[in-house]
């Protein structure tokens, strides 16, 4: 069943703010969502319950998106909730308002550089921490269930 | 004068045709010939162009996104744009089947190398040992081709494995990156060379510094991936261009040649070709013909030529391919600087490895990372995207990669042939098997080349190098060889000519005796346009 609009515009402008740090845009939208037909969780028919748990939690942004993502990289690395996040990064890479942010350094000096990988390393930590804490349990209790809504 | 047929519009095949038109000869081109889409935005950097393509997403993704490499799909290993999609599209009448082994085909008006990044060494008298001609036999070739394509290419520390007497045009400036690696090499250069072989130097690339033969010099615009607007980077297609102004050239596109036609004394008379788009099959004669489809295709054309006329399926020994090993590096003391986008993208660095026994030479080329697409890089890291990205930008002028590249020899086992069908061109069956002293070599040298890249002051992360199919380096050849005595009907003369045949030629790798580790293209050119010089 092919998302809608709606959803799609919801999830545009969270992911947009997740990666980028910007408001999402109309042109920006509308290439994600056109997209999806050929994204491969969709194409190849539709993701269980648990993947879609997974991006219904993400969409509700703030802290949520990311500790989704981070629990998705672990258990679900190329699930719908990824591959969403994929595409949206290649759009938001290619086009404005973001392909500026994505495609420049953060600069600084070697040690500064350090201490930005480690504060990005420690908070992925704690996001996946969180969401074995908070997704865990719904991912043991939809463990096996189908594509069901 | 002779009229040849050439099948392939490739590398080889232009070369093949440019020096046959220059000796006096006619020249008839039958090729498939799928043609580049005109260049956007021709004077925009690429960050440029995503701010004036009024779709850029389009561009850069494909209309419906099917360029986006997503986690552990199947999508090709490049991840190549919708602009270069046509090099590899294959017509539907083409069929082949491979076993360990992933080939790329090309059926575009100058072939595989529309998408190469250039890299052009000279083979050296090392290299040639096992082909029944010497370097000086072909260096006036490579001159000849140098000069036609314009290499950038200047004496150095590699000078002793890759020849650099030909006409050689100056080499393009050095990213900031590069010219770390190099100034930290002379510090430690000594060392280097006589502890672990390791000898550092330019690569050799096939872009233009300057303006040359009505092309421009390259303009640092970042593109080179998606495809060069200014013709800085050298491919086929331009050779292309220049014999069809010729008046003894003939090119026919829109053809898929599925055998030749021989005579009772075994002189061939016709290429026999399907039109792409359907329509009865036409017969193309001449009077001497030229193989340059690639050496896969001109092999499956030779194997349909003798099954055609013995009604026996044969098969050919000896596939060769180079093993790509891509380690991504890291140059801490390059972090945190300002990153160009707008700037050559590809390899302005190459490194050899000698071993004990010279043919095993190693050869890598270094690419730093520039322009890039982001997304299949960071959903590789592991973790999640917003951190993986933070990581990304933070490392992003320090990262590259070294793709190191090993020789590869004729071996019975590694084999191509033939399935015909009743309804069209015969199926082409690969067979690659592994070399196994392979794996030792390749071990033992990572080795080296994780402590050589230690020492210019370069980390390594664990997990990351990347041992790539066969296949992947597109190097293929080896099927129908060059020998100095008589190998058989599927061997070819000193010249280039098969011997099965009393005027049929192979112009491309599937006549090469042996392949060195250094890419093949440039000699595939030069040896193409010296075996031209062999026509009646
Ligand atoms: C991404 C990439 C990067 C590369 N980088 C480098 C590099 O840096 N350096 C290097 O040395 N090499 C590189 N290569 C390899 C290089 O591109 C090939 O070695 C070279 O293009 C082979 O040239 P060719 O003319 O022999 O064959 P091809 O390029 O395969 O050309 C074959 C031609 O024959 C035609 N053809 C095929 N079959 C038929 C048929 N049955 N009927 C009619 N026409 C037919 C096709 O239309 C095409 O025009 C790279 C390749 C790739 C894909
Ligand atoms: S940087 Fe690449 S795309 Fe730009 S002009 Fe130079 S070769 Fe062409």
């Amino acid at each position: 069943m092919p998302e809608s609009p709606a959803v799609l515009a919801r999830e545009s402008a969270v992911f947009t703010r997740y990666l980028a740090g910007v408001s999402t845009t109309p042109y920006v939208t509308q290439a994600y969502a056109r997209c999806h037909p050929t994204m491969p969780a969709l194409a190849k028919g539709v993701p269980d319950r648990f993947d879609r748990f997974l991006v219904r939690v993400a969409t509700a942004g703030g802290p949520f998106t990311r500790i989704a993502d981070a629990y998705a990289r672990r258990v679900r690395p190329t699930g719908l909730l990824r591959q969403k996040l994929v595409l949206m990064c290649a759009v938001l890479e290619s086009s404005p308002p973001a392909h500026d942010y994505l495609n420049t350094a953060a600069a600084g000096s070697v040690a500064a550089t350090v201490v930005r990988i480690g504060l990005a390393g420690v908070t992925s930590v704690l996001a996946t921490l969180a969401g074995v804490l908070l997704l865990g349990p719904a991912h043991l209790a939809l463990r096996g269930k189908g594509v069901a809504a | 004068m002779t009229h040849v047929v050439v099948v392939g519009s490739g590398a080889s095949g232009v070369h093949f045709a440019l020096t046959a038109l220059e000796r006096g000869h006619d020249v008839t081109m039958v090729d498939v010939g799928l043609e580049r889409p005109a260049p956007v935005e021709p004077g925009a950097s690429i960050e440029g162009m995503k701010d004036r393509l009024a779709d850029p997403a389009a561009w850069f993704l494909g209309e419906d996104g099917r360029n986006v490499v997503y986690p552990a799909t199947k999508a090709s290993y490049y991840g190549f744009p919708p602009s270069k999609e046509y090099v590899f599209k294959t017509p539907g009448a083409f069929r082949s089947r491979a076993e360990q082994m992933v080939p790329v085909f090309s059926f575009a008006q100058g072939g595989l190398a529309e998408a190469w990044t250039g890299g052009a060494y000279a083979f050296g008298p090392t290299d040639l040992a096992e082909f029944p001609f010497g370097y000086d036999d072909i260096a006036p070739y490579y001159a000849q081709v140098a000069e036609r394509i314009g290499v950038g290419a200047e004496p150095d520390d590699l000078a002793q494995f890759i020849p650099c007497d030909a006409p050689y045009l100056p080499p393009l400036p050095f990213d900031p990156h590069s010219a770390h690696l190099v100034a930290r090499y002379q510090r430690v250069r000594p060392a280097l060379q006589q502890d672990l072989g390791f000898f550092l130097g330019r690569s050799r690339v096939a872009t233009l510094s300057r303006g040359h033969r009505g092309r421009q010099g390259c303009g640092q615009l970042g593109r080179c991936f998606w495809g060069c607007p200014n013709e800085s980077l050298y491919t086929p297609s331009y050779t292309l261009r220049e014999l069809r102004q010729h008046p003894r050239f003939t090119y026919k596109p829109g053809l898929l040649a599925t055998h030749l036609e021989q005579d009772a004394g075994a002189r061939i008379t016709a290429v026999v070709a399907r039109p792409v788009d359907g329509g009865d099959p036409v017969r193309v004669q001449g009077e001497a013909f030229a193989l340059a489809a690639g050496a896969l295709p001109s092999s499956a054309l030779v194997l349909a030529t003798h099954h055609a006329h013995s009604g026996e399926v044969a098969s050919l020994e000896g596939l060769m391919d180079n093993r790509q090993v891509h380690v991504p590096f890291l140059t801490p003391a390059m972090m945190g600087k300002e990153v160009r986008t707008a700037s050559y993208q590809f390899h302005l660095l190459a490194f050899g490895l000698t071993e004990r026994d010279p043919a095993e030479y190693v050869h890598a080329q270094i690419t730093t990372l520039k322009a890039a697409a982001v997304h299949p890089i960071v959903q590789g890291l592991p973790l999640d995207l917003a951190g993986s990205l933070g990581i990304f930008r933070a490392l992003r002028t320090g990262l590259a990669l070294a793709n190191v590249n090993f020789h590869d020899r004729r071996r019975a086992e590694s084999r191509v042939t033939i399935v015909p069908r009743p309804d069209g061109p015969a199926e082409l069956r690969i067979s690659y098997v592994d070399d196994p002293q392979e794996e030792a070599l390749v071990a033992r040298t990572l080795g080296r080349v994780k402590k050589a890249l230690g020492r210019l002051g370069c980390v390594v992360p664990p997990g990351m190098t990347r041992v790539l199919p066969k296949g992947t380096s597109v190097h293929y050849s080896g099927t129908l060889p060059m020998t100095r005595s008589d190998g058989g009907r599927f061997s070819c003369t000193p010249e280039g000519r098969l011997r099965g045949w009393s005027n049929l030629y192979v112009a491309d790798g599937a006549g090469f005796s042996f392949l060195p580790a250094k890419n093949l293209t440039f000699t595939l050119m030069a040896n193409a346009s010296r075996i031209a010089t062999a026509l009646a």
